[in-house]
């Protein structure tokens, strides 16, 4: 008999964390099956989920550490070698400028631990030039729920939908970047509820919401407000909610004042009469939910004030903090929520805690055995970018971050690279971001790391090691504390497992106070705030008052500009992006051929059939692309599923102030027919 | 054990592809489910239904298609002579022909069934539009649903 068993595992292909059964035969991954009995994807597994065990063999991955040699050629080196050079250079270069011209950009794809030593060591050497890259991929919307709710977090997990009576959709692409949430919804639609989705792209399938609103791209935010000005007028508001629970409502309705339901309706395109139907739909169902989705790209530059008009909306009608309530701000990468939980952000320590908070600081700093933990605000991947012009950064260390491919200003960020005299990248693959570096470090696949991860419904979960790591490669978080170690942080960075790691974790942080290795390992973990060890954990956010100072949920009133470029003669075409349910996305780095959805009037005005070849042209750059004619999609908008985002970029550098998210979905482009046939 | 029979809610498909996914997967690479469009509004994945009275059998003059056990209909490689007239027999198009001498076709995982397990395109259908269950079981819920439906739409 062969010795096949099968290992619990954690899906890290989104923030969903499904789980499912690695089967293993003498160290080698064979297949998966099915875990009937978790309680997120009750053994369903999207197309993404299914194809999750192909990394781990990728025939592109990197064994050994990598130096650059002086010809430009990277050669192996020894990993004792490796960490001493990274550990004397930072050192040296820390010295001569300051802390603050390193800095340390990470993704959303290694485990809280991880991320807990690489911000703990960035914050140690002295600077809070940390952040994550994929917070500026549309994983930041949570993060803006804070000002108004209080926590940076989703507020009821993804399974409550199912006790919803009404749920409103918004963002883009739900269908096919969230199809183990859209279980809940079929539930909750099986048991009576109306679903409300407003995209500017029509879904694959039209059945799974009951009124569909096919808005212009971007513009949730007015559609909202007017939907909470005919709630107002109708007097259809919970005011005895409002009175008891919230703060800021006078204020919040006199910034509405000068707007109208029109203006909602030119706005979005949406006429008034189905804005007031979906209000009614809404406000008046016993418990109502709001989704959004956030896709790939950097997304619209309005969503943050998408997610906090979502948060008014649900304040006005009172819809938190029970079953089948609450606002749902859906994440891409599967552990963007414990990246800024464990204080990955230029503003935040860690548990969310503000670097002006002085009693954290000093509790943190306590713990920590430091005098000189940073309280200066650090730079932010923009920033970062950004600071080319003056050479700020010298030095960078990437985790498994590839922000060359995955982000724009392509151009901006080879000037850095260029500008800085050292750089690490540690990653699986030779990523073009890699091909920068000083010395690659090679990285563990998800299945042979070991940590937590924290899902988009804050649950957290643990992943164990189902295949011991390819050649020797040493696990992320023990390369950091060997660094750390050899930069003088002897006691500070003496973890001997994860486990230890995650000890220290909850710590720090209260929310996961409770949350101990043997807890988080049993299978579906346990949801964050967990207080106590014996604490059960918190599904459901704001059920007695909202974490502000005050206690009470905030209105904050959204103003909307309409922003980036407008549609022109030259360039008569919005640019959109968005994934496609098939794409697998970011992590073996697969090309596939480029495909653009256009109206069939649209290709009838260029002209070009179906299959043709175009060239699209934006102020910056241009791609090939082949036409998918559709009827999802609105004359004079296009949609390209998953782009490269090196190859297109946004003209301007615009940056929405308060998410820093730069804006790549307002471009406006040309298209043109291309090649022979 | 009366047998189960393969179900699609088409109100839960969204065409994520996840059953042709894991049917690959499963099959060497090769998914034997094709999630097809409607009028670009809906779609619904298909697959060999096993047919009770499978014209594709019927017509394969080397019974290299056989109704097996778990009344599925299987493909017996060896007898096979690659002439296609099952392909042409089939009229859901979910047989294909690859190599001289190879039909691919659902197979209804029958190495799962054997170890009284699911077939994986039932398994990880996301939004449990897939079902394998006895016909009377699903039909039931079914009912039940529309009569729920009827009682909601109640002003």
């Amino acid at each position: 008999m062969t010795s096949l068993h099968e290992i619990e595992s954690i899906c890290t292909s989104c923030a969903e964390g499904c789980g499912f059964y690695t089967q293993v035969a003498q160290g080698k991954v064979t297949n998966l099956d099915y875990m009937k009995e978790h309680p997120v994807n009750q053994g369903g597994l999207c197309f993404k989920g299914n194809r999750v065990l192909d990394s781990i063999y990728h025939p592109n991955r990197i064994h050994s550490p990598l130096e650059r040699q002086e010809d430009g050629t990277f050669e192996a080196v020894s990993w004792d070698q490796a960490i001493t050079t990274i550990a004397s250079r930072f050192k040296q270069i820390a010295k001569k400028h300051g802390p603050d011209a390193l800095a340390f950009l990470t993704s959303a794809h290694c485990t809280n631990e991880e991320y807990y030593v690489f911000q703990k060591c960035a914050r140690l050497l002295g600077t809070n030039n940390i952040d994550s890259s994929s917070s500026h991929e549309g994983n930041g919307t949570s993060r803006d729920l804070a000002s108004s709710l209080g926590s940076a977090a989703i507020t009821n997990p993804f399974a409550d939908l199912a006790h919803a009576q009404c749920i409103f959709i918004t963002g883009s692409n739900f269908l096919e970047n969230h199809p183990i949430v859209s279980h809940w919804i079929f539930e909750a639609k099986a048991k009576g509820a109306t679903v409300i989705c407003a995209d500017h792209r029509r879904p694959p399938s039209l059945l799974f919401c009951d009124h569909f609103l096919q808005i212009h791209p971007g513009t949730q935010a007015p559609l909202i407000d007017g939907m909470i000005m005919h709630i107002i007028e109708k007097k259809l508001h919970n005011k005895h909610f409002i009175g008891e629970h919230t703060s800021g409502f006078e204020a919040f309705q006199k910034a509405l004042g000068k707007q109208s339901l029109k203006d909602s309706e030119k706005l979005s395109g949406i006429p008034v009469a189905q804005i007031k139907e979906a209000a009614e739909l809404y406000a008046t169902a016993s418990a109502s939910a709001l989704i959004q989705a956030i896709d790939f790209s950097p997304l619209y530059g309005n969503h943050t004030a998408t997610a906090l008009n979502c948060a008014n909306l649900a304040l006005l009608c009172g819809h938190l903090g029970r079953p089948g309530t609450g606002v749902f701000p859906l994440a891409q990468h599967s552990n963007s929520q414990g990246s800024y939980d464990m204080g990955v952000s230029p503003q935040a320590l860690p548990g969310n805690a503000p670097l002006k908070d002085q009693a954290q600081h000093t509790r943190i700093a306590k713990l920590w055995k430091t005098k000189n933990l940073p309280k200066k605000e650090g730079l932010s991947l923009p920033a970062v970018t950004r600071a080319t012009k003056n050479r700020r950064i010298k030095a960078l260390y990437l985790m498994e971050s590839n922000p060359l491919e995955h982000w724009i200003h392509a151009d901006q960020l080879k000037k850095l690279f260029k500008g800085t005299e050292f750089v690490v990248v540690q990653d699986c693959f030779l990523t073009e971001t890699a091909k920068h570096a000083d010395i690659i470090l090679p990285a563990l696949s998800w299945a042979e790391k070991t940590g937590t991860y924290t899902t988009g419904e804050r649950r957290v979960q643990w992943q164990s090691r189902i295949v011991s790591p390819q050649e020797h490669i040493i696990p992320g978080w023990q390369v950091i504390c060997s660094i750390a170690q050899k930069l003088g942080f002897k006691s500070q960075f003496s973890f001997s497992n994860p486990e230890a790691i995650l000890k220290e974790i909850s710590r720090l942080i209260p929310d996961y106070a409770g949350l101990s290795p043997t807890r988080v390992k049993k299978i579906g973990g346990l949801t964050y705030p967990c207080l106590t060890p014996k604490h059960p954990g918190t599904p459901i956010l704001y059920a007695e008052q909202f974490n502000t100072p005050d206690g009470r949920g905030k209105f904050i009133p959204v103003v909307y500009e309409k922003k980036g470029e407008k549609p022109t003669k030259k360039y008569p075409f919005r640019l959109t992006f968005g994934k496609s349910a098939t794409c697998l996305g970011t992590l073996t780095g697969e090309e596939t051929n480029l495909r653009v959805e256009m109206n069939a009037k649209d290709a009838k005005t260029i002209p070009v059939q179906q299959g043709g070849e175009v060239k699209i042209d934006t102020k910056l750059g241009s791609v090939k692309a082949t036409v998918s004619i559709t009827e999802n999609i609105l004359p004079e908008v296009v949609f390209i599923p998953f782009l490269a985002a090196r190859e297109l970029e946004s003209p301007r550098n615009t940056v929405d102030p308060r998410a820093i998210l730069p804006e790549l979905n307002t471009a406006v482009c040309q298209i043109k027919k291309s090649g022979g046939k | 054990m009366s047998s189960k029979v393969f179900f699609v809610d088409t109100e839960r498909c969204i065409a994520c592809q996840a059953c042709e996914a894991a049917c690959a997967r499963e099959h060497s690479g090769n998914a034997h489910i094709f999630v097809t469009s409607i009028n670009g509004k809906h779609s619904i994945p298909l697959c060999c239904l096993h047919c009770e009275n499978s014209p594709c059998v019927e017509v394969c003059p080397t019974r290299a298609l056989e109704k097996a056990s778990h009344a599925a209909v299987l493909f017996n490689k060896v007898r096979c002579i690659g002439c296609g007239l099952c392909i042409i027999a089939c009229p859901f198009g979910v047989i294909q022909l690859r190599d001289e001498n190879t039909v691919l076709k659902c197979d209804r995982c029958i190495n799962r069934l054997q170890k009284g397990k699911d077939p994986a395109c039932i398994l990880t259908c996301p939004t449990k539009a897939l079902l394998y269950d006895k016909r009377d079981t699903i039909l039931g819920k079914r009912r039940k649903k529309h009569a729920l439906k009827a009682k909601h739409k109640k002003p």
